[in-house]
């Protein structure tokens, strides 16, 4: 039995997990505590608030696994810099600094700054991280698992089998072929950052129609056998990080887009649009190809994935479809944070502890306190009071029309707010997309909202059978004619919405019940409670701070209600 | 910004606490004030705030001095600003400082209010704070010049790649799956 830290860091989205004879106990991105989208540095925040959780001292950990092996990666870089020369001399000298400067020092950085002898860190792989995290805790037995992302420390795609306790690595493809990198380049051509706009990309392309699909195709080569090939003449990783893709791409879809431009997805930005398309399909026929060779590899019913482009809900549903597997189950922080959740399962497997409950829900944080909340609401000049009944004044509140800030619980694991860290509004109208993209949210107005309602209810709006996916909004369904018509805000203009359903137990059900109550359809707009360019909220300081920015009508931390005075 | 919000999170006063949250506000209303004149301007935006885990790497006091300092120095600086502005007809900048020199002051005051409170020797934290500021600005220039060289150092190592780069120009590339 033993307790184990996992680590992930120095790239992007830092975080930490602590695991303890097995079980999850905490799992936090950085982030949300250091308040910096996309935190990569050593999560030293979010390792001390896991280590609270569990009421245990660094001293008390049994290992402390960093998700990868930084040494791989340092010779992936240099190897790949060799290959590219003459070019690439910019990223040979900034790679080299960082390597030299942190990355290769992580097992003396982590010692000291944890708090744990040397001899307790060690270093994980990155795609065997991704791989645990996603197989450990689904609910399957025996599974399949896909692994895909830009790259770790030189694989980029991997295929393993999970049989009850043992993960074991089947077959990879390596860098420089990279169906993230692929991605990530378009994502820069459309004028979105890399790592942070790769969903845009996916919301955008509803928009258009898939007519480059045979220029797309010449930078993406699919084999029969469920491999792929990148033609690096149109790419640019292997040279320059920053941008990814070189002038042949540009000569051969037209100038990338200038991102100070404001959006018009259906009029002058057509083009890119259409081209978002055409890539978005070339990736899920790409992940297709992986999964049904997954299929064919290993015999088995149930699919996991995990690794950056596991987070793509729109091909995870036709995978689900698609690829012939019975159940699919994708890990909901599927990224790099991820990883420092596969790190301590695998490692704590290692040790001999048992595999871990199935996760059935993602509040593995901290919860906000109420009455700092309370407290902080008062001295800055809100109405704020305790109240018994946190569903039924939400329940009225949306009824009125008011968007809800609802801060419940422990907060979320991943990027997805799941009813612990929401910003609630009902989706009757399409207006209301419009408000809270421009007002509160302020991004790209042809950004999507997801709906939430209750697993009882999704068939009746939804085209929708029970998975393991809608509970943690890592794929999309389609809407029923009703639902397109009575949730316009919920539902993305190609008819299909990312859909999370609420078990009886799960924290907006007693919300989604009151709505019941009052007469009015249990389905609400559910989005991550945060501004442009922020993390999602986690404590009380962060939800008043929020609150006091933008136009949102009620603030609930736990059982404190907090309005403007009118 | 987000220093301000680490010191609402981590200071065990709740008074301090809602005093720095309301400051932390006031910031971030300036900085979207400066952020639309620059796009009024057709300037490139100021860009995302700095976080510098001021509060947790100097304690209370130390971060109090730090943000007092800044403040006084910002005072100054936007009075400047105003003056210049109102010198060249731009009402609506000189104007835009007006505002946020009243701010300022405030913050100016609070602070040094809250260091008295705090510390029985308030000037030896301002000039603590003076000292630290010093040397940062010298660690600044120490690793601008330190990556100067080591980018100069890393270029030439980048020029000895070139055999290695002939030769593994030779090897064939492998594509599709690799079998463990």
């Amino acid at each position: 039995m033993a307790a184990v830290l996992g680590l992930s860091a120095h790239f992007h989205d830092a975080a930490a997990a602590l695991v303890v004879d097995g079980e999850i106990v905490a799992a936090i991105q950085e982030e949300r505590l250091s308040r910096i989208k996309h935190d990569a540095s050593l999560p030293v925040r979010a390792a001390r608030a896991c280590l609270a959780q569990a009421g245990i001292d660094a001293r008390a950990l049994d290992a402390v696994v960093f998700y990868e092996n930084p040494f791989g990666k340092l010779e992936r870089v240099l190897l790949s810099l060799v290959r590219a020369f003459p070019r690439g001399r910019g990223q040979f000298v900034n790679a080299l600094a960082s390597q030299l400067g942190s990355k290769i020092w992580i097992v003396d950085e982590i010692a000291e700054r944890i708090g744990v002898g040397r001899n307790k860190v060690h270093l994980g792989d990155h795609h065997t991280s991704h791989a645990a995290s996603a197989y450990y805790t689904s609910p399957y037995a025996h599974a399949a698992v896909l692994t895909v992302d830009g790259v770790g420390e030189r694989t980029t795609t991997a295929l393993w089998h999970g049989r009850e306790s043992a993960l074991s690595l089947v077959e990879s493809i390596d860098y420089p072929h990279s169906l993230g990198l692929f991605y990530a380049a378009f994502t820069a051509w459309l004028g979105f950052a890399v790592n942070e706009g790769e969903y845009k990309v996916m919301g955008l392309a509803a928009f258009g129609a898939p007519r480059h699909d045979t220029e797309v195709a010449r930078t993406l080569r699919l084999d029969a056998d469920g491999s792929f090939t990148l033609d690096l003449d149109y790419f640019a990783h292997t040279h320059d990080a920053e941008l990814g893709f070189s002038p042949a791409l540009e000569r051969l879809f037209g100038a990338r887009r200038d991102p100070r431009r404001p959006w018009d997805p259906t009029g002058e930005d057509r083009k890119y649009a259409d081209v978002a398309a055409s890539v978005q399909r070339r990736l899920e026929e790409a992940l297709l190809g992986l999964a049904r060779r997954a299929r064919a590899r290993t015999g088995e019913d149930a699919l996991c994935l995990a690794g950056g482009v596991a987070l793509n809900a729109v091909a995870n549903a036709r995978i689900a479809a698609e690829a012939g597997f019975a159940r699919v189950y994708v890990q909901p922080a599927a990224g790099d944070a991820g990883g420092a959740l596969g790190a301590a399962l695998m490692h704590a497997r290692s040790l001999g502890d048992p595999r871990c409950a199935p996760l059935r829900d993602c509040a593995l944080g901290l919860v906000a306190d109420g009455g700092e909340a309370l407290a902080l609401a008062a001295s800055l000049g809100y109405d704020a009071r305790r109240i018994d009944d946190v569903a039924g004044v939400a329940a009225d509140a949306l009824v009125r029309g008011d968007v809800v800030a609802w801060v419940q619980g422990r907060f979320e694991w991943g990027p997805r707010a799941l009813g612990q860290r929401s910003l609630l509004a009902l989706p009757a109208e399409a207006a209301t997309r419009e408000r809270l993209n421009r007002l509160v949210k302020e991004r790209e107005p042809f950004r999507p909202f997801a709906p939430a309602t209750l697993e009882s209810h999704a068939a009746r709006w939804f085209e929708h059978t029970p998975n393991d996916r809608t509970p943690f909004m890592t794929t999309v369904e389609r809407a029923r004619k009703e639902a397109v018509e009575r949730f316009p805000a919920a539902v993305h203009v190609d008819g299909t919405a990312r859909l999370q359903t609420v078990a009886e137990d799960g924290a907006l059900a007693p919300l989604l019940h009151a709505l019941e109550q009052r007469d009015v359809a249990p389905v609400v707009v559910n989005t991550s409670l945060n501004a442009a360019a922020e993390p999602i909220v986690a404590g009380a300081i962060d939800a008043l701070a929020l609150f006091a920015r933008r136009p949102i009508d009620l603030l609930l931390v736990e059982d404190v209600e907090i309005r403007r005075r009118s | 910004m987000l220093d301000l919000l680490a010191a609402a999170r981590a200071t065990p006063s709740a008074e301090r606490r809602a005093l720095y949250l309301s400051h932390a506000l006031d910031e971030e209303r300036h900085a979207r004030s400066f952020a639309a004149r620059a796009r009024q301007l057709g300037l490139r935006d100021p860009g995302a705030a700095d976080f510098d885990d001021l509060y947790e790497r100097l304690g209370e006091v130390g971060f109090l001095a730090f943000v007092h300092r800044g403040e006084a120095r910002g005072r100054a600086q936007f009075a400047e600003h105003r003056r210049v502005l109102l010198s060249r007809g731009d009402e609506q900048g000189a104007r835009q400082f007006e505002a946020i020199l009243v701010d300022e002051e405030r913050h100016e005051r609070y602070t040094g209010d809250l260091l008295s409170a705090l510390t029985t020797t308030p000037r030896r934290a301002l000039r603590a704070a003076a000292l630290r500021d010093a040397l940062w600005r010298w660690r600044r220039v120490g690793r601008f010049l330190s990556g100067l060289v080591f980018a100069v150092l890393a270029s030439v190592l980048f020029v000895l790649l070139l055999p290695f780069s002939l030769a593994d120009r030779l090897r064939a590339r492998h594509t599709g799956w690799r079998v463990p």
